[in-house]
């Protein structure tokens, strides 16, 4: 090759390099926003639209785009912890997005507690409240404030039963946790398991049944002592609760591995006939009109845990307002903006959402006349379920999300024998005593 | 050597890119998390200076302590057993004792290509109470409480991660070995065979101590990885049952992102990289012996 | 090449054979029962975890595609990858050269700080970092996730190329000096050209951290139109509900272009460590 000739090969080759790179570089910089007139709200949402969980939801969005076509949204989603780990990384940098999911619980206290989200009393008026199941409307902060309009009750205890085995069995949904008791041998003798119920996770048996038993122990009126310290988690109805759990391993009432399944596994363990009880939550029914044959829905019993000897109540579950939407503060210096963000709230949770979502499987917090509704079995069990049980505190709800790290792990540590219920109760009380700031009062 | 008057500019136009985009995307931030490591922080807002107090709280809980433990026994499968194994694994194709070797090769290298999330979740579809390796064992014991209890246990619930571990690892270490092990004149090892050496003979007195630079290297990396191993294991157990399974990385992880203590995490994060310098000191020293040694 | 050596006792060739037969069964038989269950639908895996598929069909695929986005995921995978590969081996040759051949007493610090970064967890940086891309308008944008890449590759990558360039003759060097080249020129023309074998294990080391790689698209991203493989597979295991039939389909999608990639590039990793990497 000439000199001449090797220069122009380079400076080719150059020129095409530049041109990749710079090609690339703009490639690199990502999409700019389209400005066209319309209101533009950025989103943050605990939701995947993928799932079909989440199909009721995708239709809500669908709907509100036809009936509001000049507000617009640049949607992202996220799920499980990793939401909360970019949530959190938002929230220090103080890039929040317009509208974003926003607990009642402690869960993401870390927008709420730091005044990031917008109090909605101001915005909503009586005739819009009353049209609501009164539970949804419980405070969210301490002096009161609503941060979130709950789309729906997330019911976190219920003893699902699969009625054709026990009238295999010639048994009935127990009367008595004795009786439970007493079930077992039977149960296991015929090949099947007692109760699924996965606790690989580690919140479960808290969330699901500890609550509920505690709850049931206690009350509600204890559960508001020990929160702020004038009633201890070493006290008999929380001792006593954890002392059940116990028992339910120490007598083979969970199916083998509770602590290896997850959640999802022990539902699967449900489905495929294995197992006679699956202690999940209430929003499970939904999974279950969309996964199971009809005449295994038709066969799933919803109750609640029986009744305990020494109880204060009887028949109880717990229920926390779920998770629904907040929207930016910074939204109250533009008008514009916090008008679509409240016109968005209020569809998507008011009757015409609620509508929507009904019809795939949720039970919305919006009342509704259920009779004009053609819906599934399990879903109208599942409303009659919320009509007619009274409702206790869930857990980890109204506790510090830190002391669920020492409680969770303790449970399991309890359940496998290496830490007895007195342990696990004195553990965390320590705990909730210096850190919880129920306790410390802010 | 080279001499010339645009050498400074030079030297400076060549590892500039480098050192800029590395000290202000690594070194930066983490010497920001060194000041954090001091202070108090709730819900992402600064709450004070406090001192040494975040690194004795550390040290002074159970869980982390714990967590260092399970670390520990990484390093030691990775140095132990990664190490050796892909000693072993490397010669038995170095020297063709199968056919096929370059079949068996991909086969040890296939594990590193897949992603520890990809690893984690077929694991447990196999070994979980409905997987189908216990399925399997219900039908063959006839118990149908079967479950595999060692992920139950407090001392061996370790073991499954490490074997992942183990599995997974050991073809990085293998490739290393074997690419260097080719470096070795055939010569030397053909002499051997005439003077009668046997297959393990060679392995311990020939190749062995020709690789003990790959081997050093090897152990550096096996060091820092293990100290700061995240992906598998969170992806595994998330560190449970309770803190069975807890690493470093997954108590860092929880500080800072579930309880939102960032000076907290930060401290935690100071702590594995002091860890792993003393470490890996340590491991310099111990190898600049062996050299002096054997020279 | 694949002559077998005769000359081994039996009790070493069986004890190979079963050991990596071993080896080998537990690295395939997950990956195929992950393969033909990707061919089954939920309640199909639900039912039957085991079984082959009874009607294999395509719609996991079809699904896990077009709900997980997984067209644009898997072209920013590509790009993300590529593109931090291709600098991270450029920078770090260049680094390289510069830290063995200049015999500047400064270097072995400059090394130092590079060895350090082995050690140094993206979990530990994450948040700094997002707060500090927030602030100079990189978050959300692709060079916001290709520096991070880079600057994770470099430690290793910096440690391989300078202990190869390292062993390159300082009279090759020389000559080129003499021969009035600058030292650009020298990088270009001579460190890049004989170092292409380390050239080979840096890439491939890089590319597949960089390929399977979460945290950082996840945190520094916001919009579906940024996210990689690693991302979008994420979202299929979802919150509350799995969909495993998709899951599987979504895994499969993102490992086989790791598996191709290997299998092609076989040769280079061998060579590439071979030819005198990792000499201290």
């Amino acid at each position: 090759m000439t000199e001449t000739a090797r220069k122009r090969v380079r400076s080719l080759a150059l020129a095409g390099l530049i041109l990749l790179l710079s090609s690339t570089l703009a490639w690199a910089g990502g999409d700019q926003e389209k400005g066209n007139g319309k209101i533009v709200l950025s989103t943050y949402f605990q939701i995947d639209p993928a799932n079909p969980q989440y199909e009721g939801h995708n239709e809500v969005m669908k709907a509100f785009a036809a009936a509001h076509p000049e507000i617009e949204f640049k949607h992202e989603y996220a799920t499980g912890e990793s939401f909360h780990q970019k949530f959190q990384a938002m929230a220090a940098s103080g890039r929040m997005p317009d509208v974003f999911t926003t607990y009642v619980g402690k869960r993401t206290a870390y927008i709420t507690e730091t005044g990031k989200v917008l109090d909605l009393r101001a915005y909503l008026d009586d005739a819009f409240m009353k049209s609501f199941n009164p539970a949804a409307w419980e405070a969210q902060g301490s002096e009161g404030e609503i941060y979130t309009i709950p789309p729906s009750m997330a019911v976190c205890h219920v003893m699902y039963a699969n009625t054709k085995i026990l009238n295999e069995l010639g048994l009935s949904f127990p009367k008595s946790y004795k009786e439970l008791l007493s079930q077992v041998d039977t149960i296991k003798k015929a090949g099947y398991y007692p109760v699924s119920l996965g606790n690989k996770d580690q919140w479960p048996v808290n969330s699901w049944l500890l609550s509920a038993l505690v709850d049931r122990m206690g009350g509600k009126e204890w559960f508001q002592k020990a929160m702020v310290g004038k009633a201890s988690f070493t006290d008999e109805p929380f001792v006593r609760s954890l002392e059940i759990v116990k028992e339910m391993v120490d007598k083979g009432v969970f199916s083998p591995g509770v602590n290896q399944m997850s959640n999802t596994e022990a539902d699967q363990e449900f489905y495929q006939g294995k197992s006679v009880y699956l202690i999940d939550a209430g929003w499970r029914t939904s999974a279950m009109t969309t996964s199971l044959p009809q005449d295994f829905q038709n066969a799933v019993y919803m109750g609640v845990f029986p009744e305990i000897a020494g109880a204060v109540d009887h028949g109880t579950s717990v229920a926390v307002p779920s998770e629904g939407f907040g929207i930016n503060k910074e939204l109250a210096d533009d008008p514009a903006k916090l008008e679509a963000a409240l016109t968005f709230l209020k569809f998507y949770n008011g009757p015409e959402g609620a509508a929507i979502r009904l019809k795939y499987g949720e039970i919305p917090t919006c009342k509704l006349d259920y009779s004009q509704y053609d819906l599934p079995r399990l879903q109208i069990a599942y409303a009659d379920f919320q009509e007619n049980t009274p409702m206790g505190y869930v857990i980890d709800a109204k506790m510090d999300g830190e002391g669920m790290g020492v409680l969770n792990p303790s449970i399991q540590a309890m359940m496998f024998g290496n830490m007895t219920p007195k342990e696990v109760a004195e553990k965390y009380e320590a705990w909730v005593k210096e850190n919880d700031s129920n306790r410390l009062g802010n | 050597m080279i001499e010339s008057k645009d050498k400074k500019l030079s030297f400076f136009i060549l590892l500039l890119p480098a050192l800029l985009i590395y000290l202000s995307i690594i070194i930066f931030p983490i010497g920001v998390s060194t000041l954090l490591s001091f202070t108090k922080w709730k819900n992402f807002a600064l709450v004070g200076f406090i001192g040494v107090k975040n690194y004795i709280s550390i040290f002074t809980d159970p869980e982390f302590l714990q967590a260092l433990w399970h670390n520990i026994q990484i390093m030691l499968i990775s140095i132990l057993g990664q190490i050796p194994l892909g000693i072993l694994l490397a010669y038995l194709l170095y020297r063709k004792l199968v056919r096929a070797t370059r079949f068996f090769e991909m086969m040890i290298f296939l594990p590193i290509t897949i992603s520890a999330v990809v690893v984690a979740l077929l694991w447990n579809r196999i070994f979980s109470p409905v997987g189908i390796f216990t399925i399997f064992m219900r039908m063959i014991t006839d118990n149908p409480d079967y479950v595999v209890t060692i992920f139950e246990s407090p001392q061996w619930a370790m073991i499954p991660i490490l074997f992942v571990l183990l599995w997974m690892h050991t073809s990085l270490y293998m490739v290393m070995f074997l690419a260097n092990m080719q470096r070795i004149p055939q010569s030397v090892i053909e002499a051997a065979k005439i003077d009668g050496a046997s297959e393990s003979a060679i392995l311990t007195r020939i190749v062995i101590p020709a690789l003990a630079n790959v081997i050093f290297t090897s152990s550096i990396f096996a060091i820092s990885g293990s100290l700061k191993s995240f992906d598998l294991v969170y992806a595994m157990t998330g560190g449970g049952p309770v803190n069975y399974t807890s690493v470093m990385s997954i108590y860092l992880y929880k500080h800072t992102f579930t309880y939102n203590n960032y000076g907290y995490g930060s401290a935690v994060s100071v702590i594995i990289v002091i860890l792993s310098v003393g470490l890996i000191t340590l491991s310099r020293s111990l190898y600049g012996r062996y050299q002096k040694k054997y020279e | 090449m694949q002559k077998l050596n005769r000359d081994i006792s039996a009790g070493w060739r069986l004890f190979a054979y079963v050991f990596l037969i071993f080896f080998t069964l537990i690295t395939l038989m997950p990956l195929l029962w992950m393969l033909y269950s990707s061919f089954k639908l939920q309640g199909e895996i639900m039912m039957y975890p085991l079984a082959l598929p009874k009607e294999p069909t395509f719609k996991n695929y079809q699904d896990a595609w077009s709900i997980g986005h997984m067209g644009i995921a898997a072209i920013n995978s590509i790009l993300y990858t590529g593109i931090g590969t291709f600098f991270t081996v450029l920078f770090s040759l260049a680094a390289g050269f510069a830290l063995t051949k200049f015999n500047y007493a400064s270097a072995k610090w400059y090394y130092a700080a590079f060895t350090l970064g082995l050690l140094i967890t993206v979990n530990s940086v994450i948040a700094p970092l997002f707060i500090m891309e927030t602030r100079m308008g990189l978050y959300d944008t692709r060079i916001g996730v290709i520096l991070p890449y880079i600057a994770f590759g470099l430690p290793m990558a910096v440690l391989l190329a300078t202990s190869y360039i390292r062993g390159i003759p300082d009279s090759l060097i020389e000559a080129a000096v003499i021969d009035g080249a600058s030292y650009i020129q020298i990088f270009l023309k001579v460190i890049i050209i004989v170092s292409t074998p380390v050239m080979a294990t840096i890439t491939v080391l890089t590319f597949l951290r960089n390929w399977n790689e979460f945290i950082l698209v996840f945190i520094l991203t916001s919009g579906e139109h940024m996210r990689s493989l690693p991302v979008s597979i994420n979202a299929f295991a979802g919150r509350l509900n799995v969909n495993y039939g998709m899951q599987f389909a979504a895994l499969v999608i993102g490992t086989i272009p790791m598996i191709l990639f290997y299998i092609g590039a076989h040769n280079m990793v061998i060579k590439g460590f071979g030819e005198g990497a990792l000499k201290e």
